[in-house]
């Protein structure tokens, strides 16, 4: 709690930070448009006085005029400059109103755009272990929505706020002419609604802040409670009732906690407002006094009535705008600090070597997971060869996915170091050495755009190459399957559109391991390729795993260890470690854990 | 030519906006049966808020008229002291209303959102399983259940708020009318070029809107690529953050040119109606000299006048941009009656004794296509399974063997054909007492970010607080040692989303496998559960399953041919049909489909 209070403290010590990071995005969309807001603002404000000025002389003469002696034409002459005036004002401030949408949505645009784009250009430059934590989920989550929270309301909330005070200022001066106590007494009244508006911006900005990870609780419930990934779980076990169960309790807690807050809230605000009521009140029967006395004209009289009702008017609008100011600033930080947040990755470096000659050397390889308190790999020694076919097997949670990632330069070992021909991986520029590299992730990614897009995602360097592509399909077996679809190559995958066209898992697969073969690497990793193939295509993937990996440095994963013998080198991790390595035959004749492991499996096709 | 086609469009429009407008009873209907005293409580703030704009302005003209008739008499009459004191309550009534006004309707908001999402909740669960395949239907629940609730509620608000609006207008026009019947009259005509304008732009923001939906999907599945883990690593390796930011960009410059001539068109039209506003109230003002000249008003109505006329104009504005905004909301308020109104899975029917299966199950015939697909899964399929006998399903990928299950846990309806559970249809009998007697692993499990304990508890959800139940059907799914090793063992919690524990791939598949055993059911259906297990895992999952499956009914899916063997008869699926079936030795002597995927991965251990 004490923690949370001074983490919103901090946060205001930012609000410099925090502008500055603002103004410059505004400036960059487009500074004349930014000052044009601004001072379309103040501008409506000014036309105030006009206004006032022409309303308070009208209804003098108004009232000073009297029917018996005079005609319309007289009396539109001498009121008829003031009629001018008032209706220009008004005329003048709509204009205003009416071009400043199109202004405030051409500003927010770009303002927008270039928000995004950093973000997006900040997402994709972070190293790849800022995916894992939930911190950057959060903060992304936060920063997108202030995206959406319109950048130019904070404009037009200053804007509105300067006109504001311009008008209360205007008011003040008008009615100190009546007399100094009557704007002492109004200025000092309308402090404790201020302060009270105030306050209860920040309570509900503490609350918010508090009810987040309750509120993110409640959703997943809902989540559960309605996503095609468990429905089948849902109505086979009967969790319906329990999930809706788990939501219904922390969402009436949400809804408590919120109403307990609002009703303290709009107490305090009753009585701020009573306060300043009461005080237009006494001065108004204060004013009456005065008219009964004589002392001031009818005309005089209506025309403070009024600007006591502007003022009133114009004080919510401070209260209301500043809320919304700080409504804005508290989500807006967040896009400052996931620009500062994670680590990025290198973008400079040596250049990769063209061809690997001495191979690639683990020099005590140690990895850990970022928030987490295990090894995930200890002390890795080990030697690839240039164009060895390695098999990575052992149990599951023994670090070979980490192993391969490492390898692709996507992880940096939090000690010892990767060689590759004398040279330590961490300086390498990692964009040339991944050009050199391709991978079928066991989680692939089923990007929902055109098979050819899948596919030449691979190498988009060369993603012109029809033949290429074609050729690369023949070789995975999945040509006939593209050639099929509605429109061929070009058709869409997935289920995300209307036009688009799934693809079975093993297909989805094949694509996966088409665009890792587009890319012509020298070093491929499969991670489990098969898994989910049934035995005609697993018996495909591997027979051309021979004739893809040829001349490669190949990294194979998987539980068949049947399929291990295609490797020239076996390696058995456990728990983080190598406890083998040798070719298969090698390995079997040894009677370790590899035979025991690999008798365990040939046992069922005995 | 243009032209004409023009109005055909504005006439479709219209027609659609219509139809929009039926939900607006529909929805009214609904809200009242959830919410009826939340209802009654809003309606009454709406009336009196309505109302009190007219009270104030009203006993402002009396008091300044009771004023101006003071004169120079001595002493302070009590009709002054009347209007008086009715205006300042006029005012803190005005103040405290809209206070209190905001916070309950914020308040029956919150209540209101919650009772309709736990409708649309429940409504979900009640779906059946195969409503989730179909795409278009997905879609639909897909926006039904993205923050539809706040559409719904804001109908509502904008709909009171209009009401608010109606009333101030009515009965400043009543108002009006008695100063001169000439000034509604003239008000109301001045109105009429503003709502032209503004229902003309409603049509145009439509146009836009519907024609930008899909793109701005495919930029919002741009902006998932590049921020999710989903992606990350496949970016990073095949550098295709550029590509996608590029993508990114043009769609979105697309777009954005799209929108602002939208609004520079608006801007345009807003100067010419606001226009249209200011003329209007100059006409006025100049009808108010020439009432004057005639002596027809008092006072009091001058300053009451211009104020009714400013609030008329406002109100009229605030109107109009509440039902642009109810009309927008109603478009996504038609999925969500069509979403309440899909076909529920029927649940009720012949309960099933709670007596373990004599006869078994027998499918007759069954047939099932997905709805929405014209290409059927399997097609009559006669399969009839004996109590305790251990089925395996096995077949190429997209064979229907997940299909199957799921029809057999009547989870599907077959399209055609029965299934018959101890001689009864499971179409006529109550699916809730079949499924108890059902447990399954998918291949698809979930993940549920919960502690462990609860992860395996969720297969037997009364069971949450039975340990050791949970405990062993852990140790039978071989999970138990590396739960132990957990850091709060049964208790850690797991999944990124709130800061647990992340496991491997295989440790929540023996997790997944841990649910399905904790439910103590008869028939036990495994679907390819060692996937993505490690060879030992494997095995030890197929040794504890033989004692788990003691006495059971057992259909497990798996590619490894070899596991088959444990099985009392294996049934091939093959074009939508069962092309064989037998125990693996007669199989293997009939030398078909079977026997050829055998000795394809049998190969592998040779």
């Amino acid at each position: 709690m004490q923690k949370k209070i001074q983490a919103i403290r901090m946060s205001m010590k930012n609000a410099t930070e925090v502008w500055g990071y603002l103004k410059s995005v505004l400036w960059q969309a487009s500074k004349p448009l930014t000052l044009i807001l601004l001072m379309l603002g103040l501008f409506s404000g000014l036309t105030l006085i006009a206004e006032l000025l022409a309303i308070t002389t009208l209804i003098n003469r108004l009232v000073e005029y009297d029917p018996s002696h005079g005609s319309f034409g007289m009396a539109i002459q001498s009121l008829l400059p003031w009629v001018v005036i008032f209706i220009g004002a008004i005329l003048i401030k709509q204009a205003a109103q009416s071009i400043q949408p199109y202004i405030s949505m051409q500003l927010q645009e770009k303002a927008s755009s270039i928000l995004k784009e950093h973000i997006f250009s900040k997402a994709l430059q972070l190293d790849l272990e800022s995916f894992e934590t939930e911190d950057y989920y959060n903060q992304l989550e936060n920063a997108k929505k202030a995206i959406n929270h319109r950048l130019t309301w904070a404009l037009e909330s200053i804007g509105l706020i300067i006109a504001s005070i311009v008008e209360l200022v205007v008011v003040i001066v008008a009615i100190s002419k009546s007399g100094i106590l009557l704007a002492l007494v109004l200025i000092v009244g309308s402090v404790p609604l201020i302060m009270i508006n105030l306050k209860s911006t920040k309570e509900f900005m503490k609350i918010n802040y508090q009810q987040s990870p309750t509120k993110r609780h409640s959703q997943y419930w809902m989540g559960l409670s309605t996503s095609r990934q468990t429905a089948a779980e849902l109505r086979l076990f009967g969790l319906g009732p329990y999930f809706l169960g788990k939501w219904e309790r922390l969402s009436e807690q949400l809804i408590g906690e919120l109403y307990t807050a609002r009703k303290k809230m709009a107490w305090l605000r009753v009585k701020g407002e009573t306060i300043l009521i009461l005080l237009l009140a006494m001065m108004m029967i204060g004013i009456v006094f005065a008219g009964v006395k004589g002392t001031i004209t009818v005309g005089a009289l209506v025309a403070l009535l009024y600007m006591l009702n502007r003022f009133e008017q114009a004080i919510g609008q401070v209260s209301g705008h500043s809320e919304t100011l700080a409504d804005f600033h508290y989500s807006f930080q967040y896009i400052p600090r996931f620009l500062q947040a994670g680590k990025e990755e290198l973008a400079s470096g040596l250049q990769a070597p063209e061809v690997i000659e001495q191979g690639i050397q683990f020099e005590n390889v140690s990895f850990t997971y970022p928030g987490s308190t295990k090894e995930s790999l200890k002390r890795i020694n080990l030697h690839i060869a240039p164009g060895e076919k390695v098999a990575l097997v052992g149990e599951n949670g023994a670090g070979k996915s980490t192993l391969a990632l490492l390898l692709l330069g996507l992880y940096q070992p939090t000690e010892g170091r990767i060689v590759v021909d004398g040279v330590d991986l961490t300086d390498i520029n990692p964009i040339f050495w991944r050009r050199k590299a391709a991978a079928v992730f066991q989680n692939f990614v089923k990007y929902q755009l055109s098979a050819t897009e899948n596919i030449t995602f691979g190498n988009l360097a060369d993603a012109d190459n029809e033949q290429k592509l074609t050729q690369v399909a023949k070789r995975s077996r999945i040509d006939a399957v593209l050639r099929q679809l509605p429109n061929g190559y070009d058709t869409l995958l997935g289920k995300e559109y209307e036009n688009s066209k799934d693809l079975s898992g093993g297909e989805w697969q094949k694509v996966a391991i088409t665009r890792a073969y587009y890319r012509e690497a020298d070093i491929l990793v499969l991670d489990e390729p098969t898994a989910a193939l049934d035995a005609q295509s697993e018996y495909e993937v591997y027979k051309q795993f021979s004739q893809v990996s040829e001349g490669k440095t190949t990294l194979l994963i998987s539980h068949r260890l049947g399929s291990a013998r295609l490797a020239d080198k076996n390696i058995n991790l456990q728990a983080g470690q190598v406890v083998e390595i040798g070719s298969h035959d090698e390995l079997i004749g040894r009677n370790g854990p590899y035979a025991t492991m690999y008798h365990l499996q040939a046992e069922w096709y005995q | 030519m243009a032209y004409s086609r023009g109005q055909h469009q504005i006439i479709d429009k219209l027609k659609a906006f219509y139809s929009r407008w039926v939900y607006m009873g529909k929805l009214f209907k609904l809200i009242i049966s959830i919410a009826s005293k939340e209802m009654a409580i809003m309606l009454v703030l709406t009336i009196s808020l309505g109302l009190l704009p007219l009270l104030s302005i009203f006993s402002l003209q009396q008091l300044v008229n009771a004023i101006s008739q003071l004169g120079d008499a001595v002493g302070f009459p009590s009709t002054t002291i009347l209007w008086m004191a009715l205006l300042i309550l006029a005012l803190v009534l005005q103040s405290v209303g809209n206070i209190y006004g905001n916070m309950s309707r914020d308040h029956i908001q919150e209540r209101i959102k919650a009772r309709i999402q736990k409708l649309i909740i429940s409504k979900t669960h009640k779906l059946s399983l195969a409503q989730f395949e179909n795409g278009e239907l997905y879609d639909k629940l897909q926006r039904a259940n993205n923050g539809l609730e706040n559409r719904l509620f804001s109908t509502m608000a904008f709909t009171f708020q209009s009401i608010t609006h109606v009333i101030t207008l009515v009965s400043l026009l009543i108002y009006l009318l008695f100063i001169h019947w000439s000034i509604p009259l003239v008000l109301l005509v001045g109105s009429v070029i503003f709502t032209l304008v503004q229902v003309r732009l409603f049509i145009e923001r439509y146009i836009l809107d519907r024609e930008q939906t899909t793109e701005m999907r495919k930029l919002s599945y741009f902006e998932r690529l590049m921020t999710t883990r989903e992606a990350a690593r496949e970016i990073r390796l095949y550098q295709l953050g550029n590509h996608l930011k590029g993508n990114w960009h043009a769609l979105n410059d697309k777009l954005r040119k799209e929108r602002l001539g939208l609004v520079r068109r608006e801007s345009r039209l807003e100067m010419i109606s606001s226009g249209g506003n200011t003329l209007t109230f100059a006409f006025v003002l100049t009808g108010i000299v020439y009432f004057a000249t005639l002596g027809l008003l008092s006072v009091g109505q001058y300053a009451a006048f211009i104020r009714a006329v400013l609030q008329f104009q406002s109100d009229m504005s605030n109107l109009l941009w509440d039902i642009a905004l109810i009309d927008n909301d109603l478009r996504y308020i038609q999925d969500f009656f069509d979403y309440l109104e899909l076909p529920e899975e029927t649940v009720s029917g012949i309960e099933l004794l709670e007596k373990s299966l004599v006869k078994g199950i027998a499918c007759e015939q069954i047939s099932f296509t997905y709805p929405g697909s014209d290409q059927s899964v399997f097609s009559q399929i006669d399969l009839a399974i004996k109590p305790g006998e251990r089925i395996a399903l096995v077949g190429n990928n997209g064979s229907g063997k997940t299909t199957l299950i799921k029809v057999l846990l009547g989870l599907y309806k077959p399209t055609a054909g029965r299934v018959l559970v101890e001689g009864i249809d499971l179409q006529e009998a109550d699916l809730a007492t079949w499924r108890k007697k059902c447990t399954a692993i998918f291949q698809d499990f979930h993940k549920y970010h919960v502690s462990v304990k609860d992860n395996i508890a969720i297969g037997q959800i009364e069971k949450i607080d039975d340990y050791n139940q949970i405990k062993k059907a852990a140790q039978s799914a071989g999970a138990d040692a590396m739960i132990q090793q957990l850091a709060a063992g049964y208790d850690t919690f797991l999944g990124k989303e709130f800061n647990g524990e992340e496991l491997s791939q295989g440790q929540w598949q023996k997790v997944a496998i841990a649910r399905a055993y904790v439910r103590d059911a008869e028939l036990l259906i495994l679907d390819e559960p060692t996937a993505a297990l490690d060879p030992q895992a494997e095995v030890d999952i197929y040794k504890q399953f033989q004692d788990v499956a003691q006495g059971k009914t057992t259909i497990f899916i798996s590619h490894r041919l070899g596991i088959c063997k444990l099985a009392d008869r294996i049934i091939v699926l093959n074009n939508g049909g069962i092309a064989e079936q037998g125990t693996h030795d007669q199989l293997m002597a009939e030398n078909g489909h079977y026997a050829g995927m055998y000795r394809l991965q049998s190969q592998w251990y040779a």
